[in-house]
């Protein structure tokens, strides 16, 4: 399965029926917010397991600044192939080794292939949300673990983490 | 924290969009120097806050009700210009905080108009109820609870799903009840399973305060 962290899961609950104004097989912008490329490319992650897909949200989590809720979306490798989009290894860029691993970054999008992406993804996506405190635990763990340094977290996280009464 | 200092009087954020003229005019008051001009552009909107007395008594806010929509309003309304990111700062939230202690109960009154009216838009309503969860701040403790509790069963699954937001920061058990209720009301799925995953939180919470 890939993994695409986005910001507003609600907007990935909205389908295309939902919308009376759109036309036969548009889709609605808002998501595409969520897949904002950089250089053409833009940024997945690969996993096989729910070990694995806690340790990818911990790891994205502890490098922003603050503690926050987790909005993600997956779906199935296959994807990639149906909306013909070009994928490669390359490292990822969270403070945890083992997830950078994990990364996937799709290469070479035209605009027509990011809406195409968008299009696959609310249809067969599935959007899962993590609340603040339960990815607080998740980056305990990892760094307790010792997946993740303690000077590699977001600024204001071990503060937050402390209200929570999460000792790192 | 980072403040808002842009232009007040860039088209679709200037103040009295929610409440019409009226309010224009009131949020002018605030200002000493007059109607707003060229002048007051780079006036942020922490300086306007200060302008009003810090020590506003229970009876000085209720005489500056409509100075306090005007504030929330405006608040709302320079959100347009904002990209909101997890986990990144953003002067939407900072400026509602400040508006919310600055006001405290009238304030989340006024917000929770805002944002049953319809004319507050999109993630601009997760990010308000999430801090309505997330701020702390005592005076105004019981009228956010109550108001994130009530948001449970709005017509609206966008204000349901940033009610439940906001409930996960303010981590109260006693919203269990609320939310349970809401739980089985819940038509969409993922609303649902955010829903009993904050059950499941608060569960938690409750059982380590009471030690068990």
């Amino acid at each position: 399965m890939l993994l695409r962290v986005v910001n507003d899961q609600f907007t990935w609950l909205q389908k295309p029926e939902d919308f009376s104004w759109l036309g036969e097989g548009e889709i609605p912008a808002d998501p595409l917010a969520d897949l904002r490329t950089t250089d053409n490319g833009l940024s997945l992650y690969e996993f096989y397991n729910e070990d694995e897909l806690v340790r990818i949200i911990a790891a994205f989590a502890a490098k922003r600044i603050n503690l926050d809720k987790i909005d993600y979306v997956y779906f199935s490798s296959d994807v990639l192939e149906k909306a013909n989009l070009k994928s490669i290894k390359s490292p990822g860029d969270t403070p945890d080794e083992k997830v950078n691993e994990l990364h996937v970054a799709l290469i070479e999008l035209s605009a027509q292939k990011v809406v195409k992406l968008a299009a696959i993804l609310l249809k067969e996506g599935t959007t899962r949300r993590k609340f603040h405190k339960e990815v607080g635990s998740l980056i305990v763990q990892s760094i307790s673990s010792g997946w993740i340094g303690k000077d590699k977290i977001g600024k204001n996280i071990p503060d937050s983490l402390r209200k929570l009464g999460l000792s790192i | 924290m980072t403040i808002y200092t842009g232009s007040m009087t860039t088209p679709g954020i200037s103040p009295g969009i929610f409440l019409g003229s009226t309010a224009k005019e009131s949020w002018q008051r605030i200002f000493k120097s007059g109607p707003i001009s060229a002048n007051t552009d780079e006036r942020s909107y922490s300086s306007i806050a200060n302008s009003i007395s810090e020590n506003s008594t229970e009876q000085a806010v209720e005489s500056n009700l409509y100075l306090i929509c005007s504030d929330i309003e405006y608040v709302f309304g320079l959100a347009s210009d904002e990209i909101f990111e997890d986990g990144l700062e953003n002067n939407f939230s900072s400026n509602l905080e400040l508006a919310i202690r600055k006001w405290s109960s009238p304030a989340v009154s006024i917000i929770t108009n805002l944002i049953n009216s319809g004319k507050v838009k999109g993630i601009t309503i997760s990010k308000a109820l999430a801090i309505l969860g997330y701020i702390e701040h005592a005076p105004s403790y019981y009228d956010r609870l109550w108001t994130l509790e009530k948001l449970l069963s709005s017509p609206s699954p966008r204000v349901r799903d940033g009610a439940c937001l906001g409930l996960s920061f303010l981590d109260d058990p006693r919203a269990i009840p609320f939310i349970e209720k809401a739980i089985a009301n819940e038509r969409t799925v993922e609303l649902r399973i955010n829903l009993q995953q904050l059950t499941q939180q608060l569960e938690n919470t409750r059982n380590v305060a009471s030690g068990s």
